[in-house]
């Protein structure tokens, strides 16, 4: 419990102290003592992973009450923490990779006039993330989820002078919210069958309770609403592209390693209800594949590098979702890993890129930056090869994990739109890094004013890039420390990793391979334009990510302006007659003042009435 | 075994040295408020550690953990008083020793268990604060005193009749024999009814509140404040005392006529305090809705309803004394009065008195995560444990109205517009920060103090 408090007490301390003294902190301090407090809760974490990794295997958990936060609504509900190996493995990922993002955000804010703001905000997401993955009821999970979207809003909104970022922000929070609706409904669901929302209680009770299925189909789909919601999962992925207006290191810290994988968490973490509703998994699964499939045919036609990677990560988020939905629950954190590996990496390389170009994001401004920027280059082409599943690097295991079980535990259609779509990364990825970082340069002007990051921002890349190469030996040693996790309830039955068929294999490296000969051939060898293939249908409809933003707003924004527009009308009148009420009750009102003349005479009579009264009262009454 | 006694016999010892010191030190020293505020944290400090039970001189003195509650909440409106006060030059020497004289007053009503020390403790909280009252050197200051001194006498009289016709009826003066079997019950009914007008008066409940506009506009805010919230939790305490202890078999009689009480406390004073322009004038009328919302708590005559009763004092005295603060910093030196024209545009000059404000109002108004909405909501789990529909819906519907009344300072405050404004003391600033701070803490995590208040209202044989 001690270490707990502590990891969870460092960022908040950062951000409550940056956010009340940054008027008057020297600047280069504000980020000196944000990283220096998320280097500290990583050190934490990390101590804390020993500890309990100290404990015998069966009792692998950390758990406690800080306090009781309210009685009287019925049982108890207490402030609960919650540490097992699968939360460890979040908190090492989101400490360790924040602090790089930290120190990286060093450089690249280093002439914004409000950094201070910027790190204490990045710190109190940092809290909040802790605070989800920490929490050990579902009710802190989702005060922990909400403040997460909340400073996610934050930092979307963080250059509040652009209209777009404002409106981005405002869309991540409306469709967040969405999403915590649902999750809300199904706590108080939970709430009011088990009397409880402790994950032990809770599980506890999910291990021998009556079957329900109707009852826990609902209830693990509302939740299900929530995590697609926060993971971008079809069709409310909406936000996620829109939330690259905010800083890059925002977006590689929240939009793509951590945040958007709080659904997976939250989906892996509650695997003994989701073996009660089969149905809910499956769907999750088909869902998942679904948004591999779309995103990635959409991150073809991007021609703005952050929103091509945006739509990467959705894709990305499908393949994890398909682990968790068909029960490789092992296979799925390990891809989260792996993920927050090379995309943080995808991320920081294309926040240098930008930061060398003087805010330039459109590819068809970039072109032959390796010669200036060799060290980013670098670490982009290691993500990259990573992220296509090329063999040897990172990516390429979590994936064949994922592929792999989808075949094991049948599911060959599946795994036949995951290869295809491992095939199309490949693709989309490296016509990302041959557009920036190979060929000609298009954009002379900006080309000679290139230049390589300063040390502070180069350092993480190199990191990361470290990671994104050798993570992928990760796997056995994690397989073997989620274990507990997942054998603690019933439920979990295909949850540790498992190798597929060869052929498998073959077949999705293969794909991988045409589909970076075929970016090669594209945009190398034919110099194929940036914007080529939008003009025509297939493309123009990919680009526009096939009407998805179009659709909601027919569907939904449209209607429901009209109803707010026709409940205006309604609401005139209604509140018309209440202020006609309000009014009669002010008149009223005034109408009693008189009574208070000012003469003591009058207000002893009215004591003396009063008294008359109470007495008559009583002895009638007797 | 005087243990239990220390906070109280500290406090008496501070109103000793505080007015020795006031004796020696020239007019405009502050070294009597000095006096005054070690003497009282420490009896605070003191009454926080102890977790006693005694009955002394056969059940006339009763230390037991809901004296020490009151003891707390009376020094915190002493402290908060003497903070508001703190300029000798214009409230004078005397002031602090009077000002912990009324405080230890409402102590001795918190553990009085018979009537001698109900009467004794309910005229030392109040001689005092008819001088303090009359301390303006102003035609309304004057008038403030002499009404309150004419009718608090007069209420005194009562109840002490009140009190003749008990010992008359049960042949002793402890409440816990009240119950005894051999009494006379026509002289009971009318001995408790008198009783009842005479606390009733303190705490303000329709109809023998009248005196509180007047006597509140006229004071000095800061006794204003003490008054708020000082009078009513000894007034309060001592009522839920000896109904509790002395008439719980007659339960079922005296809570539904506190009931009717107030519905009727509630509704007028939200309704009255509508108008009202003077934002002192408008504090004291909602005062008065507010010991509405205290009754509600002990006309359920419950056990929830007890806790609830004895807990919504506090929320409802960090409000109040949060609300006068921001006028006597806004009044200034010259004691003008605040209007609700003055507050116009005090959100943009003084943000930090307007989130002040705008956390008292709030809290008054019972909206959630302020330590009004925890208060509210046991009253109404009290009344309906008692099957006291009307009452509870009575509390929502004076809600409804409080709402009106809490917002239109709000929204005079946002409004364009050239008010009042004022300097921040040390004092003014420390409560106004503690307050604040307070409300929004029990607000968001009322169960460390809900659970120390409301274990100390274990009436068991209230049902």
């Amino acid at each position: 419990m001690t270490l707990l408090v502590e990891i969870l007490a460092l960022p908040l301390l950062g951000a409550v102290t940056l956010g009340s003294f940054k008027s008057v902190l020297p600047r280069p301090l504000a980020g000196i003592w944000a990283s220096l407090l998320v280097l500290g809760a990583f050190l934490l974490s990390w101590a804390a992973k020993d500890r309990l990794a100290l404990l015998p295997a069966a009792h692998r958990v950390i758990t406690g009450s800080l306090w009781v936060w309210t009685q009287g609504f019925g049982p108890a509900i207490h402030w609960a923490l919650y540490l097992d190996p699968m939360a460890s493995i979040w908190t090492l990922i989101i400490t360790g990779v924040g602090f790089l993002i930290h120190v990286y955000s060093n450089g690249y804010m280093a002439e914004d006039r409000d950094r201070a703001r910027f790190f204490a905000e990045l710190n109190l997401f940092i809290f909040s993330m802790l605070l989800l993955v920490l929490a050990g009821n579902l009710l802190v999970l989702l005060i922990g989820w909400a403040l997460v979207g909340l400073s996610s809003y934050l930092l979307i909104g963080f250059w509040f002078g652009r209209p777009s970022a404002v409106r981005a922000a405002k869309k991540a929070f409306v469709v967040n919210t969405l999403g915590d609706v649902g999750m809300l409904v199904a706590l108080v669901l939970l709430y009011a069958r088990f009397g409880t929302l402790s994950y032990t209680g809770l599980f506890g009770a999910l291990a021998h309770s009556a079957p329900a299925p109707m009852f826990y189909t609902w209830v693990a789909l509302l939740l299900y609403l929530g995590a697609m919601a926060k993971s971008a999962q079809f069709p409310l992925h909406i936000w996620l592209a829109d939330a690259m207006e905010g800083p890059t290191p925002v977006s590689a810290l929240i939009h793509a390693a951590t945040m958007v994988t709080a659904g997976v968490y939250l989906i892996a973490r509650l695997y003994p209800l989701l073996a009660l509703a089969p149905g809910v998994g499956e769907a999750i699964a088909v869902i998942g594949a679904g948004t591999a499939l779309f995103a990635a045919t959409v991150a073809v036609f991007q021609k703005d590098i952050k929103r091509a990677l945006a739509y990467s990560t959705v894709s990305q988020l499908g393949y994890m979702f398909l682990a968790v939905g068909i029960g490789a629950y092992v296979a799925g954190v390990f891809h989260f890993m792996m993920h927050a590996f090379f995309k943080a990496l995808l991320f920081l390389a294309a926040g240098s890129v930008i930061h060398a170009l003087a805010g330039e994001q459109d590819m068809g401004a970039m072109g032959g930056l390796y010669r200036k920027m060799p060290w980013t280059a670098a670490g982009f082409l290691a993500a990259t090869l990573a992220i296509s599943g090329i063999p040897g690097f990172s990516g390429y295991f979590s994936k064949e994990a994922i592929l792999g079980q989808a075949l094991n535990t049948g599911h060959p259609w599946l795994w036949a739109v995951g290869a295809f779509t491992a095939g199309l990364t490949a693709f989309y990825m490296f016509r990302v890094f041959f557009l920036t970082f190979l060929g000609k340069p298009r954009d002379q002007h900006l080309y000679e004013h290139a230049h390589e990051a300063p040390w502070v921002m180069t350092g993480p890349v190199v990191v990361l890039a470290v990671l994104s190469v050798i993570g992928g030996y990760f796997g056995t040693g994690l397989n073997t420390w989620l274990t507990p996790t997942f054998t603690r309830y019933a439920g979990a039955a295909h949850f540790a990793l498992e190798a597929g068929p060869v052929w498998a294999t073959a077949v999705a490296v293969g794909l991988a391979l045409v589909g970076i000969a075929g970016a090669y051939r594209l945009y190398l060898v034919r110099s194929m334009s940036v914007d080529s293939g939008t003009e025509r249908a297939p493309g123009r409809w990919a680009a526009a990510s096939w009407g998805s933003d179009t659709a909601w707003a027919w569907t939904t924004t449209l209607p429901l302006m009209a109803l707010g527009d026709w409940l205006t009308g309604v609401e005139r009148g209604f509140v018309g007659s209440l202020a006609g009420v309000g009014r009669g009750v002010l008149a009223w009102a005034d109408e009693l003042r008189p009574i208070e003349t000012g003469l003591v005479r009058r207000y002893l009579l009215s004591v003396m009435v009063g008294s008359v009264v109470l007495l008559a009262y009583f002895l009638v009454r007797f | 075994m005087m243990h239990f006694l220390e906070p109280e016999i500290i406090a008496a010892v501070g109103v000793l040295a505080t007015l020795v010191a006031a004796m020696l030190a020239s007019s405009r020293s502050t070294v009597p408020y000095w006096f005054g505020l070690v003497f009282s944290a420490a009896a605070l400090a003191r009454a926080s550690m102890l977790h006693l039970s005694t009955h002394l001189y056969g059940g006339a003195v009763l230390g037991d953990s809901y004296s020490i509650v009151v003891t707390v909440f009376t020094l915190l409106a002493v402290m908060a008083g003497l903070l508001l006060a703190w300029d000798p030059d214009k409230y004078g020497a005397e002031f602090p020793a009077l000002l912990q004289l009324a405080g230890l007053g409402a102590m001795v009503m918190g553990f009085a268990g018979n009537l001698i020390l109900l009467f004794l403790g309910l005229e030392l909280l109040s001689l005092p604060l008819y001088v303090l009252a009359a301390s303006r050197r102003t035609p309304l200051g004057g008038e403030a005193g002499l009404k309150y001194l004419l009718m608090g006498a007069f209420s005194s009289g009562i109840l002490l009749f009140g009190a003749a016709l008990l010992y008359g009826g049960t042949g002793s003066m402890t409440f816990v024999n009240f119950t005894a079997v051999h009494v006379v019950p026509g002289l009971m009914a009318a001995g408790l009814g008198f009783l009842l007008v005479g606390l009733l008066f303190k705490l303000a409940i329709v109809p023998f509140h009248m005196w509180v506009p007047d006597v509140y506009e006229g004071s000095p805010t800061p006794v204003a404040a003490f008054m708020a919230f000082g009078t009513k939790v000894g007034a309060a305490a001592a009522l839920l005392r000896v109904l509790a202890f002395g008439f719980s078999l007659s339960a079922a009689w005296w809570g539904l006529m506190l009931g009717y009480l107030a519905v009727l406390t509630m509704i007028a004073g939200n309704m009255v305090a509508l108008p009202q322009r003077d934002l002192k004038r408008l504090l004291a009328w909602s005062g008065v809705g507010n010991a509405g919302y205290v009754l509600v708590g002990i006309a359920s005559h419950n056990l929830l309803g007890a806790q609830a009763a004895l807990f919504y004092l506090l929320p409802y005295g960090l409000a109040i004394l949060l609300a006068f603060t921001v006028v006597r910093v806004l009044e200034g030196r010259e004691e003008s009065p605040v209007t609700l024209a003055s507050l116009k545009g005090l959100a943009y000059r003084q943000p930090w008195l307007a989130v002040g404000f705008l956390v008292a109002m709030l809290s008054l108004a019972g909206i959630p995560l302020t330590a009004g909405f925890i208060g509210k909501f046991y009253l109404v789990r009290g009344a309906i444990a008692a099957d006291q529909w009307g009452v509870a819906v009575g509390l929502v519907v004076a809600t409804i109205v409080g709402l009106a009344v809490y917002f239109r300072p709000v929204q005079q405050m946002f409004a364009p517009g050239d008010g009042a404004s004022g300097r921040f003391t040390v004092g003014t600033g420390v409560v106004l920060a503690a307050a604040a701070l307070g409300t929004l803490f029990i607000g968001i995590y009322p169960e460390p103090v809900l659970h120390a208040v409301i274990q100390s209202a274990r009436f068991t044989w209230l049902h």
